[in-house]
C-alpha cells in the first residue's frame, strides 16, 4: 500500500516534466506562424531573402500536404525545376573540401551538409549515396549521443543565427532522407531536435527572418513526414 | 570450474538477483564477485537522465518504488514468479555474496579502478553483465572467455535502444521478430560475437508492457543457458559484421505510439 502511494507521487512529476511537444502544438506553430509569414511577404516581399522565399515555399507545401492549408499562395503555385547537375557538382565540391573527408570534428558539424548531402542523396549517384549514409550515421549519433548540446558549432564557425540555420538545415534533411529511405531513425531524431529547442523559439522576442522561416520549415517537415511515416 | 563474475546496475535488481542466485545453484560453476553501481551518484543520475529523460522517474517508480508490485500479480511470466519458482528469497545482491561469503562491491562505476582492481585479482573465466552503462576496453579484456550480456533485440538487425520496439515501427515483424540475443560484449554498441538467440511469440492482447514484461524472465534463462554452453563448450560464438546491423536509439514518445499502433495491427493478422 505505501509503495503503490509512493509511486504515485512519481505520476505528478512524470506529467510536469515531459519534455515532449504534442504534435497539436508544433502543428498550430507551424501554421501561425506559416500565416503570419505570409501576410508580412504580401505586405513587404523585398524584406524576404530568396532563400526564406524558398523555405516559405516548401512550408506551404508541406502544410498543404498535411492539410493545415487548402492551397498555395499567389506566386507559389509553381515551383521551378532544380538545377540537379549543378547542385550535385556543388555538392561533391562541398564534399571533397572537408578536411580529411570528416563531417564532424570534435563536436563541429561541416557548415553547408544539411544542404549538401540532401541534393548528394537525391540527385547524386550511388556513390554519393554511400557517402551520404555514412554521413548520417554519423550526425544521427552526434544527435541522439549529444542531444541537447549536439549541432551547437559548425566547422568553420559562423554566427550564432548562421549556425541556427545550419541546424534546421540538417533537420529538414533528416525528413527528406526520412522519407526517401523510410528510416525511421531520422524522424525520431527530428522529433527530438523540435522538441529540444521548441520552448526556446516561442519564447524568443525577435528572430531573424531568414532562421524564423528556416525553423517552420523545419517543423513543417517534421510533420510531413510524420503523415506519411507514421500513420 | 568456471569462475563468474557478476555487474549489477543496483542491489535489488532482480534479474541480476536471479543471474547470480542461479549461477551459484549450478554444478561446475563459481560466482567469485558481484560489483554493483550505486544509483546515489550524481554523475550516474545526470547521465542516466541525459540519455532516457523523464523515462528515468519511470524506471525508479518502477524498479525502486514499487518493485515487485510493478508486476501483474497473477501473471506467471514475469521475474517474480520466475524468483519464487526457483526459490529466490535474498533481497539484494549484497545478501547473496554473504551467503555465499563471496565479496561484493559497491561502486560508483564498473569500470572504476577498484572494480577494476578486485575483478582482475579474481581472473574470471567470464563476466556476467546485467545491466549499469558502458564497459571500457580495460574491463572487457579481463575475463578469459568475455563479458556477456543479454540484448533484447535481435542481432545484427538491431543494435542499440528500444530494440523490442523498432521492429513493429518498421513493420518487420513477420520477418524479423522480436527476440533476445545473448553476446559477447566489445568497445562497439552490441557488435559484439553472437552465442544464443531466442525468438519471442507475440500473442494477442499482447502490449509492448506485456511483451517486456514476459522477455524478462527469458534473459535469465538465456543467460544461464549461454553460461552452460560455455562450461561445457558446446556453444561457438559466430562474429558479426558492423554492414549487417545499425544503430537504434531511445524511440520519442510520438514513434513509440506508432509502435503500439502497428503492434496492435500485427496481432490482427495472427491465426
Amino acid at each position: 500500500m505505501m509503495r503503490r502511494l509512493a509511486a504515485l507521487l512519481f505520476d505528478l512529476p512524470l506529467r510536469w516534466v515531459e519534455d515532449s511537444i504534442p504534435a497539436e502544438a508544433i502543428l498550430h506553430e507551424a501554421l501561425t506562424g506559416y500565416q503570419q509569414l505570409i501576410r508580412q511577404f504580401t505586405a513587404a516581399p523585398d524584406g524576404f531573402s530568396e532563400q526564406a522565399v524558398s523555405d516559405l515555399h516548401e512550408t506551404a507545401k508541406c502544410l498543404l500536404e498535411i492539410g493545415l492549408i487548402h492551397s498555395l499562395p499567389v506566386g507559389f503555385e509553381k515551383s521551378d525545376q532544380p538545377d540537379s547537375t549543378s547542385m550535385v557538382s556543388k555538392a561533391r565540391s562541398w564534399r571533397e573540401a572537408l578536411p580529411e573527408g570528416k563531417l564532424l570534428v570534435k563536436t563541429a558539424f561541416a557548415r553547408g551538409c544539411g544542404k549538401m548531402l540532401d541534393w548528394l542523396d537525391e540527385f547524386g549517384d550511388k556513390a554519393d549515396r554511400v557517402f551520404v549514409t555514412e554521413s548520417l550515421e554519423k550526425l544521427l549519433r552526434h544527435v541522439e549521443v549529444k542531444r541537447k548540446a549536439s549541432l551547437q558549432q559548425t566547422f568553420p564557425d559562423q554566427s550564432v543565427t548562421q549556425i541556427a540555420v545550419e541546424r534546421e538545415r540538417v533537420i529538414i534533411l533528416f525528413c527528406h532522407v526520412a522519407r526517401r529511405r523510410r528510416d525511421l531513425r531520422l524522424l525520431n531524431a527530428v522529433f527530438k531536435l523540435n522538441d529540444w529547442s521548441f520552448r526556446k523559439y516561442r519564447r524568443a522576442t525577435t528572430i531573424p527572418l531568414d532562421l524564423r522561416c528556416c525553423h517552420l520549415r523545419g517543423l513543417a517537415e517534421q510533420e510531413a513526414a510524420a503523415k506519411e511515416l507514421l500513420q | 570450474m568456471m569462475r563468474i563474475a557478476l555487474l549489477s546496475p543496483i542491489h535489488n535488481s532482480l534479474y541480476s538477483r536471479l543471474v547470480a542466485h542461479l549461477v551459484s545453484s549450478e554444478s561446475d560453476m563459481q560466482l567469485v564477485c558481484a560489483v554493483v553501481r550505486t544509483p546515489w551518484n550524481l554523475k550516474r543520475i545526470r547521465s542516466e537522465m541525459a540519455r532516457d529523460g523523464v523515462r528515468l522517474l519511470k524506471k525508479v517508480q518502477q524498479k525502486l518504488v514499487l518493485g515487485d508490485q510493478a508486476y501483474p500479480q497473477d501473471d506467471v511470466e514475469t521475474l517474480p514468479a520466475l524468483a519464487k519458482r526457483v526459490g529466490l528469497i535474498d533481497k539484494n545482491i549484497g545478501e547473496i555474496c554473504r551467503a555465499h561469503d563471496i565479496p561484493c562491491l559497491t561502486a560508483k562505476d564498473h569500470n572504476d579502478p577498484r572494480a577494476l582492481e578486485l575483478l582482475k585479482s579474481l581472473n574470471p573465466d567470464v563476466i556476467a553483465f546485467t545491466g549499469g552503462g558502458l564497459l571500457r576496453k580495460e574491463l572487457l579484456s579481463i575475463p578469459r572467455l568475455g563479458v556477456l550480456n543479454c540484448h533484447s533485440g535481435l542481432l545484427p538487425v538491431y543494435r542499440g535502444m528500444d530494440v523490442v520496439e523498432w521492429p513493429m515501427v518498421e513493420e518487420r515483424l513477420q520477418e524479423i521478430d522480436v527476440g533476445l540475443t545473448l553476446h559477447f560484449m566489445d568497445v562497439g554498441v552490441d557488435t559484439g560475437s553472437i552465442l544464443l538467440q531466442r525468438r519471442v511469440e507475440i500473442r494477442h492482447g499482447d502490449t509492448i508492457a506485456a511483451l517486456r514484461r514476459r522477455m524478462e524472465p527469458m534473459m535469465v534463462e538465456v543467460m544461464l543457458e549461454g553460461l552452460r554452453g560455455l562450461r561445457d563448450q558446446t556453444i561457438t560464438p559466430r562474429t558479426q559484421k558492423p554492414e549487417d546491423g545499425r544503430q537504434y536509439f531511445v524511440m520519442h514518445p510520438r514513434v513509440k505510439a506508432c509502435a503500439e499502433k502497428r503492434l496492435k495491427e500485427f496481432e490482427g493478422t495472427l491465426p
